[in-house]
């Protein structure tokens, strides 16, 4: 990671996101391999020289210190400057009026911002931060989502270092970082930005975590630019991914890439003259939220579509409709088994 | 099953102490005559099923012990000074000749076996740097006697810098010495015997020994059981008793005792009163 | 409820019904006596001074045993709780025996300090008695102390020590005051190890409970009562300050 950049690292609970925190921060020992800041090795630094701005889950404000004496912990020579400093960094998150307040009775949102000044004192390399919305409702987190993402671009700008954003929630870390690490049981799954992961997902885990559907078929031949793959007796096309005839194979296909008609004309005109997957399927539920709807359908395997609301009613779909469903071979990945 | 075997088995074990059935005397003695006492009463209960009970201790805590509870059958102390302090209190009754006299006591120096310091006097216990143990004066007759004697020798501001503790009874101060926790005591001779492979006797100088103390005995006002009291007392002034000191080291006759310190005298209870 | 009542009241009758025995120029002259003054000033510094000695000793002792892991772990755990199970007579006789029998023990005794029959000994019984419990009594302090805390004062630039003593000492503050006060008043009633080690000696080495074991083998009752009370004072006292002192910006455990 360079400085100034920003990864988010998802992954359902127990997969180690925590952990990864910890070794980088060096508060857990790894047992095998190393890590570096810049090019320089910190593995056997103990956490206190390496230079990491953490910022833990339930923010542990220290309980005996007030709120300033929490900022000014990290500082290397809390002089009269350091006074200042702690001054200016809370004027600059807008929390001077905690100044000499203790820790019990602030808010969700001022405890993070506490323990983001605190961490940010000791000029760190690299900051991470530990699901800051966990123990944070629904609605509440959609309000403050926006606000860390401005605060953490500010960070990062101000001061120049690399930051991680643990979640298990998928949604919070797409709005947190253009890059995303996706962890499953103690290992990272895929690394990169958002579109790439949906592009070429490496793994089916990794489809599966976003959202993708999820289908088991045997690989029966390979062409020039995409391969087939035969899935519950059905033919669907797709990127091969180096696989071989014969191999049995995971098919993943987004929701969002899917589209319905009721005719086996291309769906959408741009597609004319794409490889196209069309099949025939009938409708087995449709569930609208708002502007998008989900739709279920059966082509001989279950498949999740996604699509506008408005197609929904355009085309009078419902339960037991006879549909077709459209979806370009591009976005279908063959996935070893 | 098996808790309530143990159980039974407990309690079967345990049931003659709780039992009142048997006729029981209380004995409050000073440690000095411990082991004679122990044996005379095993002998005196298997042979009148009498039960004796002992609570040893210093003279003088025992006799508080007696003072503050109230009971007691039987006291003998280490030595007749307190004897006397009972008779004040009114504990016993030394007028009417109820007292016996049971055995000699000479005081004499005991140290570590080897004598490491090399003490063979009084003097040497005021050498610096010899640790001194005594009984304490004001509860433990050794303690009294061991004072007197120093006083009486003009030694006691010397030596009593180097006394770093103060037993509690006779058997404590003899572990004193028995245990190596100090260099010296001044103790009852009969220490000697009680623990002969852990320590060495130093005898005073006999013109040194201004007093010579006596094991007595006599029944207190306390008696629930006076009868057996006497027969017990008796007992101990016995030949078959008097062989049982003899065996154990002390002096049965006042002339043995006196062999080692002709010139002191023995504080007959009459004379002091 | 009832065994509330029971228990205040056997402490009540046990206790406080001698007092009736008692007249108050007894007290007050057993009180004012030379031979009490000295066992008071005796046993307040002992105790005292044996209590920080602990502290020092055990609260590190607590600390590792709450956090670390190392080979033998349970064993030392177990070694440490085999004096509580002792009779402090035993303890006593223990440490005699190490000093008058053992090489080591001697050399100690001779050449470095005296603790047989001499004021030491009264520290080292009391430090003896008073350091296991106090362990015992701080390792669930530190257990109830978050690690992560630490684990963040790490990354904030702070070494191990540094950080245990920014922040894992003052958020154990009340654990460790509580049982420092516990450790202090059992160092205060300590008499069977003192007894043994330091000897029942009158104006050198006669803490308050052996003053009351003295005078009640000479039968003086007024004395022995007097003691009680006094004992029972200092202990009210210690108690009433030390909750004044604790809920004084009390901190969340």
């Amino acid at each position: 990671m360079a400085d100034g950049q920003s990864l988010a690292v998802v992954g359902p609970n127990g997969s180690g996101k925590t952990t990864l925190l910890e070794c980088i921060a060096g508060i857990r020992q790894i047992e095998s391999g190393t890590i570096g800041f810049n090019g320089t090795d910190v593995t056997r630094l103990p956490p206190e020289k390496r230079q990491v701005g953490y910022v833990p889950q339930d923010c542990l404000l220290f309980p005996h210190l007030t709120v300033d004496q929490n900022i000014a912990f990290g500082q290397k020579n809390p002089s009269t400057d350091g006074k200042d400093e702690v001054k200016e960094m809370m004027k600059w998150l807008g929390i001077s009026h905690l100044v000499n307040r203790s820790t019990k009775s602030l808010s969700g949102g001022e405890k993070q911002k506490v323990a983001l000044a605190r961490a940010l004192m000791t000029r760190p390399r690299v900051l991470l931060l530990d699901e800051p919305f966990s123990s944070v409702d629904r609605v509440s987190r959609s309000k403050l989502l926006g606000e860390m993402r401005n605060l953490l671009d500010q960070v990062s700008r101000r001061f120049e270092l690399a930051s991680l954003y643990v979640t298990h929630d998928l949604a919070e870390a797409q709005l947190m970082s253009e890059r995303v690490a996706i962890m499953n049981k103690g290992r990272i799954e895929q690394v990169g930005r958002w579109d790439e992961i949906l592009q070429t997902p490496k793994s089916a885990f990794v489809a599966d975590f976003m959202g993708f559907n999820i289908l088991s078929g045997t690989l029966s031949s390979i062409g020039a630019s995409f391969a087939v793959a035969s899935v519950e007796g059905q033919s669907v096309q797709g990127i091969a991914n180096g696989l071989a005839v014969g191999e049995r194979v995971i098919v993943v296909v987004r929701p969002q890439a899917i589209s319905l008609s009721l005719g086996m004309d291309n769906a959408k005109p741009s597609w004319r003259h794409c490889q196209c997957n069309i099949l025939e399927a009938s409708i087995t539920a449709v569930r609208k939220m708002g502007s998008i709807a989900q739709v279920s359908i059966d082509a001989g395997f279950p498949l999740s579509v996604e699509i506008g609301s408005d197609l929904i009613d355009e085309l009078n779909l419902a339960a037991g409709s006879t549909v077709f469903a459209h979806f370009r071979a591009s976005e279908v990945s063959f996935l070893r088994d | 099953m098996l808790g309530v075997v143990l159980g039974v088995l407990l309690v079967a074990r345990v049931a003659p102490f709780l039992s009142s059935t048997q006729e029981k005397i209380t004995v409050f003695a000073g440690a000095a005559s411990a082991p004679v006492l122990e044996e005379a009463s095993r002998i005196f209960e298997a042979r009148y099923g009498v039960k004796v009970e002992l609570r040893l201790g210093g003279s003088g805590s025992v006799l508080s012990a007696m003072k503050i509870s109230k009971t007691g059958d039987i006291f003998i102390p280490g030595s007749p000074e307190y004897l006397l302090q009972a008779a004040r209190l009114g504990i016993v009754n030394i007028t009417s000749g109820g007292v016996r006299v049971l055995a000699y006591l000479v005081p004499a120096i005991i140290v570590q076996k080897g004598n490491p310091k090399n003490i063979t006097s009084l003097e040497d216990l005021a050498r610096p740097g010899i640790r001194v143990g005594i009984g304490d004066p004001k509860s433990v007759c050794v303690g009294l006697y061991a004072k007197d004697l120093l006083e009486r020798n003009g030694l006691w501001e010397n030596v009593s810098r180097n006394i770093v503790v103060y037993a509690q009874s006779c058997d404590a101060t003899a572990a004193l010495i028995s245990t190596g926790a100090v260099d010296a005591i001044i103790g009852w001779h009969v220490f000697q015997a009680w623990t002969p492979d852990k320590v060495d006797i130093v005898w005073i100088t006999a013109s040194k020994i201004p007093r010579i103390a006596y094991i007595a005995g006599a029944v207190s006002a306390f008696a629930k059981n006076k009868h057996s009291a006497e027969r017990f007392l008796n007992f101990l002034t016995s030949n078959e008793a008097q062989a049982l000191w003899i065996k154990h080291g002390y002096f049965a006759t006042a002339q043995d005792a006196k062999a080692h310190a002709p010139d002191a005298e023995i504080p007959y209870l009459e004379d002091l009163v | 409820m009832a065994s509330l009542a029971f228990l205040a009241l056997f402490i009540f009758v046990v206790i406080l019904a001698g007092t009736i025995f008692l007249d108050p120029s007894t007290l007050i002259s057993a009180f004012f006596s030379d031979e009490i003054q000295f066992a008071i000033v005796l046993t307040l510094i002992t105790a005292t001074i044996a209590t920080v000695v602990a502290l020092i000793v055990s609260i590190p002792a607590a600390y590792v045993l709450s956090r670390s892991s190392f080979p033998g772990k349970d064993f030392v755990d177990a070694l440490i709780n085999i004096p509580i199970a002792l009779p402090p007579v035993a303890l006593g006789t223990a440490l005699l025996i190490f000093f008058t029998n053992t090489p080591v023990g001697i050399f100690i005794d001779n050449s470095i300090v005296k603790f047989v029959f001499e004021p030491p000994g009264i520290i080292l019984a009391q430090f003896s008695v008073i350091s296991v419990l106090a362990v015992r009594l701080m390792k669930p302090v530190f257990d109830g102390i978050d690690s992560r805390y630490e684990k963040i004062a790490r990354t904030l630039g702070h070494g191990e020590l540094d950080c245990f003593v920014r922040v894992t000492l003052p958020m154990a503050r009340d654990g460790v005051f509580a049982a420092g006060v516990l450790a202090w008043s059992r160092a205060m009633g300590e008499f069977g190890a003192t007894v043994t080690l330091a000897g029942a000696t009158r104006f050198k080495t006669e803490t308050l409970p052996i003053a009351m074991f003295l005078n009640l083998s000479l039968a003086n009752l007024e004395n022995a009562m007097a003691i009680i009370l006094i004992l029972l004072a200092l202990a009210v006292s210690v108690l009433l300050v030390s909750r004044k002192i604790a809920y004084r910006g009390a901190i969340p455990s």
